[in-house]
């Protein structure tokens, strides 16, 4: 480490520079970064695992709701009364249509308090949904929100920016100090201690770099007028007025404090379905009640129809003054026309959010999305396997206690959350139905088990925490569609029988991972019976451990 | 799984392991003979020929744009799948490759 | 005059980031400024290299490894496309 602002002179001087970067930076984002990749990469299924996850909901897709105009309109007008009763004073209301996996209207609404708040209304009554129809849970968006914001809203979106930025760095500066590309492409040796570390590590970035560096750039694309608001504070004094000229629309109007009735919404939906020539699919209203109301609907929005597009098409949107039904913006559907910038940012968000092109698409996300916390995991361990063998002292007296630290962060981060995660399917089956706030128990619970996982490797040798955590993780795994059938009554062939590819496939997938994370237990067990028989063979780090 | 993404697939698996048994270290691993510069020159043309053929389902199905994102997508997996291969069963790794290319033959007759 | 180890990686790594940050928002400015397209098509374009100069910012600083000259580095450029960059989006409109 001290290598690093000494002043060299030699030709390897830049290369070294690099070497540090790409250690440090990388071992202090590794955590972070592999919750993201792993998180986003089981993300990519978040419809399929939501609908798993949702046993109890009827399945909606019987009838077309995209060709029935009636049941829109009648959707709408119990979202509508619903809201009026229940939030009459919020800062906004969305009503959305059913979709595959919630299949119910779907209320959001932002409470006085500007708490976000939502619920599902049966179709036919208008009430919300009881458990024995729909479980509460937040299903695959879970993984989502840990993606891209570790349920911690703009502050979480800031950190996961931060990491990125880092993992953009370490990928250059990685390239930089990987002598062999080519000549090491296919080479992984394995059996070879912390050679096949770096083997691992080096194939899991280099085979899937083009994939590494576009999901990590396009990332942070997608929250540009976040992450980089210096033009837009530069050249306007209200950030809306960028907005509103970029994207041709009206500004917002602020509240008023005026009172005025939101006019029957189901009649602008008809209007704005027979403006746009195609069914609409949500509606958002801004300051109901307030004279200052608009309200916006949007396109019916099917992912098959816009197969293969990565300049995707808009779905349409009209916009309304909510108090008096006027027309005050159509954005019509049909080619996207928002210039050659817009297009490019658009192009690059499609890219990230991996819809484009159906399963095949998606599973081949899946895989690259995988290596890319393969390589975070392995590059992390790899920096321990490196000190283990020969402590490189950059602590001073300090080291062994740091190197200590890392390796329990290093368990906690990768096995421990793997076991989080799939506890997190284990928890959707056994908290009660008719708890309040169950959605929000299931995270708590995988946070909880997450947390004991981070205790459970600090109270033991590394690598029995290795072992026992992964062993857990394989059991809860492989027993994952034995629980299923005893909880629910639905299992593999039930799933196959029913034509219910998306369970099909998550169990098979659950099941793929447990089969894996049981070579991992076998490899870790005979590490730990050969530690035994050669104690002498301990160094300085472990005897730590 | 479309016609052409299969055809890609097959193509970019042998297309990549062409490319790694022009590097001796893995064709020690299959084989004893020895390549001459010659050969070697000729397996990497015609690797790399194969892997613009691959290009070309994917054009036709999702569009030049789209069809590249796929196109380098796909190559990363097969990748992925041959140096598994490569590491742990080489022998079969290669005469995967001999599937793959028959089975792209196939495909195409098919077609 | 040598600061300790510590200290001085802690104020290159806070050249990279925040310095880092700075100079990558002037460029934007800059660049908005003297790209030939309406304003908020100008600012979206520029804005969307943001993170490659960034990266490069990053990577310069760790390249210099001297916190002094990383800082300079950093503040001069931002307060120059900075500047620039304001004075031309007003001059211009």
């Amino acid at each position: 480490m001290s290598e690093l602002t000494k002043p060299v002179k030699e030709q390897e001087s830049f290369r070294q520079a690099m070497g540090w970067l790409h250690t440090w930076g990388g071992l202090v984002a590794s955590w972070v970064l592999f919750t993201i990749f792993l998180t986003g990469t089981i993300g990519v299924f978040d419809e399929d695992i939501t609908h798993w996850m949702n046993p109890e909901a009827a399945v909606v897709s019987d009838f077309d709701l995209a060709s029935m105009t009636e049941q829109r309109v009648d959707a709408i007008k119990k979202g509508q009364s619903y809201l009026e009763v229940n939030a009459p004073d919020s800062h906004s209301w969305a009503i959305g249509m059913p979709t595959e996996t919630e299949p119910g209207i779907r209320l959001f609404w932002r409470d006085e308090q500007n708490e976000f708040q939502e619920t599902l209304l049966n179709l036919k009554t208008g009430e919300p949904m009881s458990a024995a129809e729909n479980r509460e849970t937040e299903g695959g968006h879970h993984f989502v929100h840990m993606h891209y914001e570790f349920h911690a809203g703009m502050a979480g979106i800031w950190l996961v920016g931060f990491f990125t930025m880092i993992m953009l760095v370490a990928l250059i500066s990685g390239i930089i100090i990987h002598k062999r590309i080519f000549k090491d492409f296919f080479t992984f040796r394995q059996k070879k201690g912390q050679r096949s570390w770096l083997d691992g590590h080096n194939a899991s970035a280099v085979l899937t770099l083009p994939f590494q560096l576009m999901i990590a750039y396009t990332g942070l694309v997608i929250f540009l007028s976040i992450y980089m608001p210096a033009g837009v504070l530069a050249n306007y004094s209200n950030p809306q007025q960028f907005f509103s000229e970029l994207l041709d629309e009206p500004m917002p109007r602020p509240e008023t404090g005026v009172h005025a009735d939101v006019v029957d919404l189901s009649v602008l939906f008809q209007r704005a379905e027979v403006m746009l020539g195609k069914s609409a699919r949500f509606m958002r209203v801004e300051h109901p009640g307030d004279s200052s109301a608009v309200t916006k609907v949007f396109g019916w929005f099917d992912e098959e129809d816009y197969y293969g597009q990565l300049l995707r098409d808009e779905t349409g949107s009209v916009q309304f003054d909510a108090t008096n039904g006027d027309v005050m913006n159509v954005i019509p559907p049909g080619e996207y026309d928002k210039g050659t910038p817009m297009a490019a940012q658009r192009v690059m968000r499609i890219m990230h959010f991996a819809n484009f092109g159906g399963y095949s698409v998606r599973w081949l996300y899946f895989v690259m999305g995988m290596a890319g916390a393969l390589m975070m995991a392995t590059g992390a361990i790899l920096f321990m396997v490196k000190r283990r063998q020969k402590s490189l002292n950059e602590f001073g007296s300090q080291t062994a206690r740091v190197y200590r630290v890392i390796e329990v962060l290093n368990i906690a981060a990768i096995s421990g959350l793997a076991v989080a995660c799939i506890s997190y399917f284990w928890l959707n089956r056994w908290i009660p139905l008719d708890i309040t706030d169950r959605a929000t128990w299931e995270i708590k619970g995988f946070f909880y088990v997450w947390l004991v996982m981070l205790f459970h490797s600090a109270c033991r040798p590394a690598t029995k925490a290795w072992f026992e955590q992964w062993s857990i993780f394989t059991l809860l795994a492989l027993l994952l569609p034995v629980m299923n059938l005893l909880t629910t009554g639905h299992w593999l062939a039930s799933y196959w029988q029913a034509g219910d590819w998306g369970s099909v496939g998550f169990e098979l997938t659950v099941l793929v991972f447990g089969l894996m994370s049981l070579g991992l237990v076998l490899f870790l067990r005979r590490k730990m019976v050969s530690q035994v028989r050669q104690p002498q063979l301990k160094t300085r780090s472990e005897a730590v451990s | 799984m479309s016609m052409a993404m299969m055809m890609s697939v097959a193509l970019c698996y042998a297309a990549m392991s062409g490319f790694s048994l022009a590097m001796p270290r893995h064709l020690m691993e299959v084989t004893d003979r020895r390549l001459s510069n010659t050969q070697i020159r000729l397996l990497r043309w015609t690797a790399s020929l194969i892997l613009i053929l691959a290009y070309l389902p994917m054009w036709s199905e999702w569009g030049a744009g789209t069809g590249f994102v796929v196109w380098v997508s796909v190559l990363s997996v097969t990748s992925i799948v041959l140096v598994l291969l490569l590491s742990y069963w080489p022998k079969w790794a290669v005469r995967i490759a001999f599937l793959m290319m028959l089975a792209a033959s196939l495909l195409w007759l098919m077609q | 005059m040598q600061l300790p180890y510590p200290l001085r990686i802690n104020f290159l790594v806070f050249a990279a980031t925040i310095g880092g940050y700075l100079f990558t928002s002037a460029a934007i400015i800059f660049l908005s400024a003297i790209v030939p397209m309406d304003k908020p098509d100008a600012i979206v374009a520029s804005s969307l290299f943001s993170f490659a100069i960034y990266t490069a910012a990053v990577i310069w600083v760790f390249v210099v490894r001297d916190s002094k000259r990383a800082w300079l580095g950093m503040l001069i450029p931002t307060l120059l496309l900075g500047g620039a960059g304001l004075l031309i989006s007003r001059m211009a409109s």
